[in-house]
């Protein structure tokens, strides 16, 4: 580790390399926070120190549910295995005192209760999860264990060290011991209306997931009446035998605790988008988001503007669960050259476009694009004159007036979309007879990209004729 | 067809704007049938050499010029009329490059950065034709400008017109005609070139990206529309300006008006003061004079008299006697400042340079002599480079300064080009590519030159070629490669005017405070003939002259280089030394290839050490010169053991041409031609090179890295060479031969000022080797070796080594009496603690003058010393003298109060340091404190760290260094060590070379190509290794041809973990149903496994 990427490939040129992926490794470790919450409401991450990210979990009063400690962490190895995560388990009084359990005592190791010192005495001092220039200074004292410090003056000790790291030592020293309380934060908020079941046969399909929401909606639906709540978005999670969890989430236009209410939202969602994978073994539904179940008020700062950007949004929301959230979109400006680049379709959902920086003078450009171009025949001048005549959509147009050529590279740093080299192309406004005015281009310049290099049948290169092409690309009103 | 010159036209030299070659747009202009062709970069001259130079080579008129961007961003091209406009042009830039501007910049303008307004041209104008060039869109306040610019400048103002191919030209070119005609300033017909041809358009994409930091992903309208901005053919101009065919002839207007050319600089080197009614022929005449007394006081012999007169003569016939009077002037100058210094180049050669004490070797009598010292066909200026120490080379260079003032000297640029591992980078960020995929395709460049990223190479990174994206970045990185990148100032290169330096080149401020630098390289001096003094640094003169003063003060003895060389009666024990390669820290022949020559070379005279220097190098070996060489020298030594004369074989031509043409050439060198010059003449005798071949074949020689001209004259020298009769190997080998020079030259005339460096540092090493090594650790960085080798060869030649103590070391290693007679004892300075600053040194020398210090806190309050001086002391175990061990001394240090004492307290002893340390840190192993030496000085006296490790290596069946010279030959056995130096060399196909060293000493280790795959990893990676293999001896010299490796880097470890004190284990009741996968990565041990420094690397 620590080895410069150049190296390691000097060293092993066969050596097979990922790029490290810090976002999706939290990601990943989230996921199985998120999985972790079946056996305590409160897991939180760890990933302070890079490399040796893990979970924590607080048990506390929580182990009895599972057979006692032994059987939990034997449950919790077992599910793990069968879904092939490599893990360490360990058990102490304290986060600080598992953590250097886990990663550098013996596997599975449980410190039992009041036995903290001893357990920890022989760790190594990284154990304290301490920062690697601490660790180096104690080395240079020759402190090496968890045991050896326990031996000095606190006081002394952490006078040795600059800064706050002498109280972190201390403090890092006490919490593992259990001196100095640790809290831990979950990675959410657990939601204060929620609803479980476990399985003993794992659940494999939709069919039996509603049956388990018929069954959850009711219990979450009391809990919510009775704290006079009601749910605005649910959450249907699915604990997965590969440790994973899947979930389904769905927002209420108004808060509802009524039990029907709940799972119909919930089928209708579609609970066949639930990923079951090889089953689920557990269910939770939950209400995430929940309000005081009564009238709605209206915002009275927000004036008309905010009833109708409410309005705009309830419609988009709705046009979005009807037609599906990519189909509603606005369009947006990029910085492009190309015609056909220089808009990008937003959802809707993701509000009002930014302002796009527009080119210095860029020329007038149709209100109708066609996208993709549709092709033309056109009679033009030699190189680069404008088409006297053309016929698109079988109909043929006499042009009176032209304007151009405005000359637009490929972006050339794209491959073609099609089997042949994008080329240059040269667009011309024109106006024909009747006053309708068309933006059509010439694709290829003449005597610089009107041949194409090919491999003949023997693999000889050879030039043959590419002559440029007319393509009709906008209409303007 | 109509006479059309570009006149608005940008080279690479506008840096990330122009995607052409100066000398590419040259000669597209003359391809398309331009009349003139004008190059004009953004505020900068530093292209035009090299544009003036392809015009005159292709016969084509080049308007030299520049574009001015003002500080507003407005601009305005201005050629100049004459010389004198030209003069001015130079100073307009220079102003904008080094004057001050009274803004919130500072002082100094920015490197690179040049600021200029349009009323500062307009003070300058005088002769300038200007051409304001058309912005992209056209607005009011543009006309308005145009007005007053036309009104106000003093020549005559074009608005040049340039088409954007954006559908709307002919709107474009009416208006602008009606602007220039409102404004009286007439339109001329430009392109607004960005590059010679349209096929460069993806480049220049990729320079827009990497100038706006962004990718052509993302660029959008940072890049051009399309790729119109190229040369142009007059015709396809008369076409785009149809309807203003006046604008296309103004053109020619502009050529006709600016008559100046770059051929008419001349230059006039400055004439030195000379004592009045002299000249300045007669004055160096004088000096030469008063100098060969000094250097022969028993008489000037008469061969020496008249070779003076000989060259003298000749200085006179080319006029360059001020040039020398300048070197002798900056020589003498460093001499009375106590500078060590020597020069060197063709021209040191001279036996004038030698009596003016410029050189230290005698020519004449080690017959160095070369009877045309500057060629007289060669009409280049004459070449001495001067080395001084380097530690004290800025004095100089202040000097030279201060005596020819900032207007009349500054430093060559040196233009810094694109090359391969850059290009990559740069253009593979341009393009979108990750950080990872460039840098791995970057790493695979060995070395800094090359056409590109070779396709194997790529494959060995497993990325896939055919990606579209990687064969993209491919391609443009081979483009990118030589274009210029930005100016940085040369080593030491300065030139010298009569004139005002700034009439003839811009000067701008580099980047390093005091320093002035032209925007000319190297090679743009020589093409304009413009004489230099190359003012150089190199690291042993420091250290020769730290040992010098070392000597001096402790033996009293007064040396210098002349003196030393002239102790005949001192020579046999050095040369002795050096036969058996004993030159650890010898200046040039301590690398590995060096020390193996040593033995079989056996150096006896001065010569020899000459051969040695040049020998060892890619031109003799590339040229299997090397050994024919030494066995033409044991050929020789056997014959005269037998008591016969020894006959020199040398190469023939066949009849009729003389059989004996190279005997004079090739004489010295046993009939092997070693040395740059010896190739030369060979081209010039045996290939029957005309001058200006010569030329060309040197010019290809010297830039052969830039752009592989030198292929051309492959059949040029062998094939004319066999034509004559020689023998065809012969010739093929005198060709690769200077193939090997282009990379790394080496005349004979730098090898001898090089070799008499080499003897007085082996002088030193043999007579005072306390004295060597306390010099060569004073000058560190330098060398081929670290400290710890430095020391422990100092060790083994009997020198008592001390540690470094706060009660005795300076910052310096010094020298201690010991009994009389016996040499002085070394004690290692202050200075090899890793980050002690030389500041906290000078206080602890000074406060202990009064009494040595008695305890940390005396030391505390009496030094002052910040908390982390006091730190580094105790960690580097030099509080010995209070009784304070490394583990102690940290603990105690660790615990003092943070920062000084208030005056209040300081006498009350309220902040006492807490006790002694507790009985409860542990007390090191003995390996432990070797690790500590390691880690704070880099060396131990204690141990060496693989002597804790002997038994292991024992029981592994390893034998100590010591025995791989003394065992017999053949044997197979294995031997372990730390890594310290790996190496290969291009030369050696393949051949991996690897130093290891033990407590007992180093061995040599040969790894052939076949073996160095399957231990790639290891050779490449361990920091300790064992190798096994059979032993080999060949003159002298044994290897070890290895046969297996193993990584020993993991047993290091071992000894910073303290007397085991083992770390309980972990994962060893993996019971984890995922065997294998379920041990999470292994903790890595506290103390990082680097206990010693990483090896040297050499490819």
């Amino acid at each position: 580790m620590g080895q410069p990427h150049a190296d390691a490939r000097a060293a092993s040129p066969t050596l097979v390399t990922a790029p490290a992926q810090p976002e999706r490794d939290a990601e990943v470790l989230k996921a199985l926070a998120l999985w972790a919450e079946r056996y305590s409401p409160v897991v939180a991450m760890d990933a302070a120190s890079p490399g040796r990210e893990g979970l924590l979990i607080d048990m506390t009063g929580g182990a009895h549910l599972f057979g006692g400690e032994a059987a939990l962490l034997t449950d919790m190895a077992h599910r793990l295995t069968q879904a092939a995560i490599p893990a360490r388990l360990a058990m102490a009084d304290t986060a600080g005192a598992a953590w250097a359990l886990a990663r550098f005592g013996k596997q599975r190791r449980i410190a039992p209760p009041g036995r903290t010192r001893e357990a920890l005495g022989p760790l190594p001092v990284p154990a304290l999860r301490l920062a690697g220039e601490d660790v180096r200074l104690l080395a240079r004292f020759g402190l090496r264990t968890i045991g050896d410090l326990m031996s000095l003056p606190r006081a002394g000790l952490a006078r040795r060290f600059r800064g706050e790291a002498g109280l972190t030592l201390v403090r890092r020293l006490d919490q593992a011991l259990g001196v100095e309380p640790e809290i831990l934060e979950g990675v959410r908020p657990p939601p204060a209306w929620r609803v479980w079941r476990n399985f003993l046969e794992p659940v494999i399909d939709a069919a039996g997931v509603e049956t388990v929401l018929n069954d959850l909606a009711p219990s979450l639906a009391e809990i919510l009446e009775r704290d006079g709540q009601g749910a605005r978005r649910l959450a249907l999670t699915g604990f997965r035998v590969d440790g994973r969890t899947t979930t389904l989430t769905v927002s209420l236009s108004l808060p509802s605790a009524r039990a029907g209410h709940l799972a119909k939202v919930l089928k209708e969602r579609g609970l066949e988008h639930l990923d079951l994978g090889f089953g689920v073994d557990a269910m939770m539904l939950s209400a995430e988001v929940a309000e005081p179940l009564s009238p709605v008020q209206s915002d009275l700062d927000r004036g008309l503007d905010g009833d109708q950007r409410l309005a705009l949004s309830g419609l988009l929301d709705r046009l979005g669960a009807r037609l599906g959230e990519t189909a509603v979109y606005h369009l947006e400006g990029r910085p492009s050259w190309l015609p056909e680049r220089s808009q990008v379709r937003r959802p809707a959902g993701e509000g009002p476009p930014a302002s796009a920086p527009a080119a210095p003078g860029l020329p007038e450009r149709p209100l109708l694009l066609l996208d993709p171009p549709e092709p033309v025949t056109a009679l033009a001048g030699l190189p680069d004159g404008p088409p006297a005549r053309f016929t698109w959509r079988r109909a043929t147009h006499r042009v009176v007036r032209a304007q151009g050529p405005e000359r637009l590279s490929a972006e050339w740093w794209r491959p073609a979309r099609r089997a042949k080299p994008a080329r240059t192309r040269d667009y011309y406004r024109v106006e024909d007879g009747e006053g309708r005015r068309y933006w059509l281009f010439r694709e290829g310049l003449y005597g610089r990209e009107d041949q194409l290099e090919q491999l003949d049948a023997n693999g000889v290169a050879e030039q043959i004729s590419f002559p440029p092409e007319w393509w009709m690309h906008g209409v303007f009103a | 067809m109509t006479a059309y010159a570009e006149l608005d036209a940008v080279s690479n030299f506008s840096f990330l704007e122009g995607g052409s070659h100066p000398g590419e747009m040259v000669a597209q202009a003359q391809l398309l049938g331009m009349s003139a062709i004008g190059v004009a970069d953004r505020n900068t001259l530093a292209g035009v050499v090299r544009a003036h130079r392809e015009a005159k080579r292709a016969g084509m008129r080049l308007l030299v010029g520049a574009r001015l961007v003002f500080t507003d961003g407005t601009q305005l091209i201005v050629y100049p009329r004459d010389r004198a406009a030209y003069g001015r042009l130079c100073r307009l830039l220079s102003l904008g490059k080094s004057e001050v501007l009274g803004d919130e910049h500072g002082d100094r303008t920015i490197k690179g950065q040049c600021r200029l307004t349009f009323d500062q041209a307009l003070a300058h104008g005088e002769g300038l034709v200007a051409i304001a060039p058309a912005p992209r869109v056209i607005d009011a306040t543009f006309g308005a400008r145009l007005r007053r610019w036309a009104s106000a400048w003093p020549e005559r103002l074009y608005l040049g017109a340039n088409p954007l191919c954006d559908g709307r030209d002919r709107a474009r070119l009416g208006h602008l005609a009606r602007l220039a005609e409102a404004a009286g300033a007439p339109m001329i017909a430009t392109n607004a070139a960005l590059y010679h041809h349209h096929g460069r358009r993806p480049l220049q994409d990729v320079l827009a990206c990497i100038r706006e930091g962004t990718t052509v992903d993302a660029a959008g309208f940072a890049l051009q529309a399309n790729a119109e901005r190229h040369l142009k053919a007059p015709a396809e101009m008369a076409r785009l300006f149809a309807g203003h065919e006046r604008a296309l002839t103004r053109g020619a207007e502009v050529v006709a008006a600016c008559t100046f050319s770059l051929d008419e600089l001349s230059y006039h080197y400055p004439g030195e003061p000379v004592p009045p009614g002299k000249t300045a022929q007669q004055h160096l005449a004088d000096l030469t004079r008063e100098g060969a007394a000094w250097r022969y006081p028993d008489g000037v012999p008469a061969e020496v008299s008249a070779t003076i007169a000989k060259e003298l003569k000749l200085i006179e016939q080319r006029a360059y006697p001020h040039y020398f009077l300048t070197v002798h002037d900056v020589v003498k100058w460093a001499r009375a400042q106590n500078i060590l210094c020597q020069g060197r180049g063709s021209a040191a050669n001279s036996v004038v340079c030698y009596c003016l004490g410029i050189t230290s070797v005698d020519p004449v009598g080690q017959s160095l002599l070369f009877e045309r010292f500057i060629s007289s066909e060669r009409d280049e200026p004459p070449d001495i480079d001067v080395d001084f120490e380097h530690a004290r080379r800025e004095e100089v260079i202040q000097y030279i300064y201060g005596r020819y003032g900032r207007d009349r000297a500054a430093i060559c640029a040196t233009v810094i080009h694109y090359r391969p591992r850059s290009a990559i980078r740069e253009v593979g960020k341009a393009l979108g590519l990750s950080e990872d995929v460039t840098g791995s395709l970057a790493s695979t460049v060995w070395g800094s030159w090359g056409e590109g990223v070779e396709d194997g190479h790529v494959d060995r990174t497993g990325l896939d070629r055919e990606d579209p994206r990687l064969t993209l970045a491919l391609n443009l990185t081979r483009e990118l490669i030589g274009f210029p990148r930005h100016l940085s100032q040369h080593v030491g290169g300065f030139v010298l005017t009569e004139g005002p330096l700034v009439e003839l080149v811009p000067v701008g401020n580099a980047a390093m405070a005091d320093r002035t630098f032209i925007e000319w390289d190297k090679d743009d001096i020589d093409e304009l003939k413009i004489m230099k003094v190359d003012v150089l640094a190199l690291g042993m003169l420091t250290a020769i002259q730290k040992g010098f003063a070392l000597i001096e003060r402790h033996y009293g003895q007064a040396w210098d280089l002349a003196k030393v060389f002239l102790r005949k009666d001192m020579e046999a024990p050095v040369y002795d030394m050096l036969c058996k390669a004993d030159s650890v820290g010898v200046f040039q022949v301590e690398s590995r290839a060096q020390m193996a020559m040593l033995p079989r070379l056996r150096p006896r005279v001065f010569y020899d050490l000459v051969v040695e220097v040049a020998i060892v190098r890619p031109g003799p070996i590339q040229g299997n010169m090397v050994h024919p060489y030494l066995a033409a020298r044991a050929a020789k030594r056997e014959a005269e053991a037998r008591g016969l004369t020894y006959e020199i074989d040398f190469p023939k031509p066949a009849p009729p041409h003389h059989p004996d043409e190279l005997k004079n050439i090739l004489g010295k060198t046993m009939g092997v031609p070693l040395f740059q010059e010896q190739a030369m003449r060979i081209a010039m005798e045996a290939a029957e090179f005309t001058g200006d071949e010569a030329n060309g074949l040197r010019r290809a020689m010297a830039t052969f890295r830039h752009n592989g001209t030198i292929g051309n004259y492959e059949e040029m020298l062998a094939g004319r060479m066999k034509a004559r009769g020689y023998d065809p190997q012969f010739a093929d080998d005198c060709f690769n031969q200077i193939k090997g020079f282009g990379e790394y030259g080496f005349p004979e005339s730098h090898a001898a000022s090089f070799a008499l460096l080499v003897y007085v540092s082996a002088w030193m090493k043999r007579f005072y080797p306390e004295v060597f090594c306390a010099a060569l650790l004073n000058s560190q960085p330098m060398g081929f070796y670290a400290p710890a080798q430095l020391v422990r060869d100092a060790r083994e030649h009997g020198v008592e080594v001390r540690p470094p103590d706060i009660n005795a070391s300076d910052w310096d290693c010094t020298l201690e009496d010991l009994a009389p007679g016996k040499v002085r004892a070394l004690r290692l300075g202050l200075r090899q603690i890793d980050g002690f600053r030389s500041a906290w040194a000078e206080t602890l020398k000074e406060v202990r003058a009064a009494a040595p210090f008695t305890s940390l806190d005396d030391l505390r309050r009496r030094a002052a010393l910040p908390a982390k001086a006091l730190e580094m002391l105790a960690a580097a175990d030099a509080l010995g003298s209070l009784d304070l061990s490394r583990r102690g001394g940290l603990w105690a240090a660790r615990g003092l109060p943070r920062s000084a004492p208030l005056p209040l307290f300081a006498g009350a002893g309220l902040e006492e340091a807490d006790g002694p340390p507790p009985a409860a840190l542990p007390v090191p192993a003995l390996s432990e404190e070797v690790v500590g030496d390691y880690e704070t000085l880099r060396l131990s006296l204690k141990a060496h760290p693989v002597s804790f490790l002997r038994e292991r290596l024992k029981r592994a069946g390893a034998i100590p260094a010591s025995r791989v010279a003394t065992d017999p030959a053949g044997r197979r056995t294995a031997v372990g060590g730390v890594v310290l130096v790996r190496q290969r060399p291009g030369t050696a196909r393949g051949v991996c070379f690897i130093t290891l060293e033990d407590e007992t000493g180093v061995a040599n280790i040969v790894v052939w190509p076949k073996l160095f795959e399957t231990f790639r990893p290891v050779i490449m990676g361990a920091r300790m290794m064992l190798v096994r293999g059979k032993l080999q001896r060949a003159e002298g010299v044994t290897h070890m041809v290895a046969e297996a490796i193993e990584d020993w880097t993991d047993s290091l470890s071992v000894l910073s973990d303290g007397p085991l004190r083992t770390v309980p284990a972990h994962g060893d009741e993996a019971t984890s149903s995922a065997p294998g996968r379920g041990d999470p990565p292994r903790h890595h041990h506290p103390r990082d496994v680097r206990v010693l420094p990483k090896s040297r690397d050499f490819h």
